[in-house]
């Protein structure tokens, strides 16, 4: 008797366990995974995700899941599993414009330019009707920067006249106008678009500084300061 | 139990009985009391049992680990069945060797509790999707992420308000600690106790 009673309650317990793992509110687990990535929390939102994604059966809804999945990786710095969410994503939605987008974010940071490209021009192709302008104008700023990792220097100039046309007030956009014009040897000009994208992006978030892309951002505008000097 | 036949009367009665219920006579033949056979005691620990009792707890650390990381920690529950599961499972290994086991219960259950932990932490960090569990631990300690509490959602009123994100900081780490308490307690007091006694 006793030994049936331990069986029974082993076999409870595991089924428990499978139970809560995969047979969960997927909907409510995906909107506190977006949650959780809008107050900061990118753990909680990375596995919330994918309990959500285990439980989808649908690919609308995965594709869903796989977006906050990369979102929440690529904030923790974990960018090749974020281009593997993607990739997850995109091998269920060719065409999915965000996920394309993204991908090519992901790629320009790990310096697969071709790739990066391949991705940006298909994700701008399809968002030029169904995003906002300044969504827009951040995709084509990224862009600008692959064309000029790839030394292409005036399609990264119409990139960046792009951007500044859509958005006058996204930093990214000043930043590439900046670095083109640095590449063409117009120092003066490279660090006024410099300084312009610094402050805006403190306008935009005070400490913006203290996260790479900031510092990154306040290196170049010394390093800028310096080489100005240098040509007076 | 099985019957026989009173030597005097005839009629039925039980195998171990001394006399007849009917006709009272005493009864020959009765069957002793079979002693217990004793199995060979190991008085020492081989090196592939100990072996043995460590992969029990590194296992039982993954399992828990990895559970842990989908469905949230299971306060109290957790290290209370952690702790009577694994000496269980040792005892079910040990047969021959329980009081040399029980000679080094306490060093055997530090080394398993430890085992668990370490065993824990990589569990959870195989179930990430990069591992990476000890900057994890600094996270919810710093209230960067916080861990989910599972069950907490059954509860009701401001329990469940407060908690159902989960627990963080210092709270968390008290209570992971009662846990770990918990779970010790039971480890060692269901390890095999020595039955030898202490002449005075």
């Amino acid at each position: 008797m006793i030994k049936f009673v331990r069986i029974a309650s082993f076999l409870l317990a595991a089924v428990i366990t499978v139970f809560s793992i995969f047979f969960i509110d997927a909907e409510q687990e995906l909107a506190q995974a977006q949650l959780a990535y809008r107050s900061g929390d990118m753990d909680q939102a990375l596995r919330k995700a994918r309990r959500a994604n285990r439980a989808f059966s649908t690919d609308e809804k995965k594709v869903s899941a796989y977006y906050v999945q990369a979102r929440a990786a690529a904030k923790m710095n974990w960018t090749e599993k974020a281009k593997d969410y993607l990739d997850e994503l995109l091998s269920i939605d060719q065409d999915n414009m965000s996920g394309l987008l993204f991908r090519g974010e992901i790629e320009l940071q790990l310096g697969h330019n071709e790739n990066a490209l391949r991705d940006l021009n298909k994700g701008i192709a399809l968002a030029s009707e169904n995003l906002k302008p300044n969504d827009l104008a951040y995709s084509l700023s990224k862009r600008g920067l692959v064309h000029l990792n790839l030394n292409q220097t005036n399609e990264a100039e119409k990139d960046a006249q792009k951007a500044l046309q859509l958005s006058a007030n996204l930093p990214e956009a000043h930043d590439l106008m900046s670095k083109v014009l640095e590449e063409k040897g117009e120092i003066k000009k490279a660090l006024a678009e410099c300084e312009r994208a610094y402050q805006l992006s403190i306008e935009k978030n005070k400490l913006s500084f203290m996260t790479p892309e900031g510092q990154k951002l306040s290196n170049r505008l010394v390093d800028l300061r310096v080489k100005a000097l240098r040509t007076k | 139990m099985k019957s026989k036949k009173c030597s005097t009367c005839g009629k039925p009665i039980k195998s171990d009985d001394k006399f007849c219920q009917h006709c009272g006579a005493a009864q020959k033949n009765v069957t002793p009391v079979t002693k217990p056979i004793k199995t060979a005691e190991s008085k020492s620990i081989s090196i592939a049992s100990l072996l043995k009792w460590i992969l029990i707890a590194l296992f039982t650390g993954l399992v828990f680990g990895w559970i842990r990381y989908w469905i949230g920690y299971y306060i109290l529950i957790q290290g209370i069945i952690a702790g009577l599961l694994i000496p269980w499972m040792i005892k079910k290994t040990a047969v021959n060797q329980m009081a040399a086991l029980s000679n080094i219960r306490f060093k055997m259950a530090i080394a398993l509790f430890f085992t668990f932990i370490i065993s824990e932490a990589i569990g959870f960090g195989l179930a990430q999707p990069v591992f990476d569990p000890f900057n994890w631990f600094v996270r919810v300690w710093n209230g960067d992420t916080t861990e989910s509490i599972f069950g907490i959602f059954s509860t009701a009123g401001v329990v469940s308000q407060t908690f159902s994100e989960g627990l963080s900081g210092g709270f968390w780490a008290f209570l992971w600690f009662i846990d770990l308490f918990f779970m010790f307690f039971f480890l060692l007091v269901s390890m095999p106790l020595s039955t030898k006694k202490v002449k005075s």
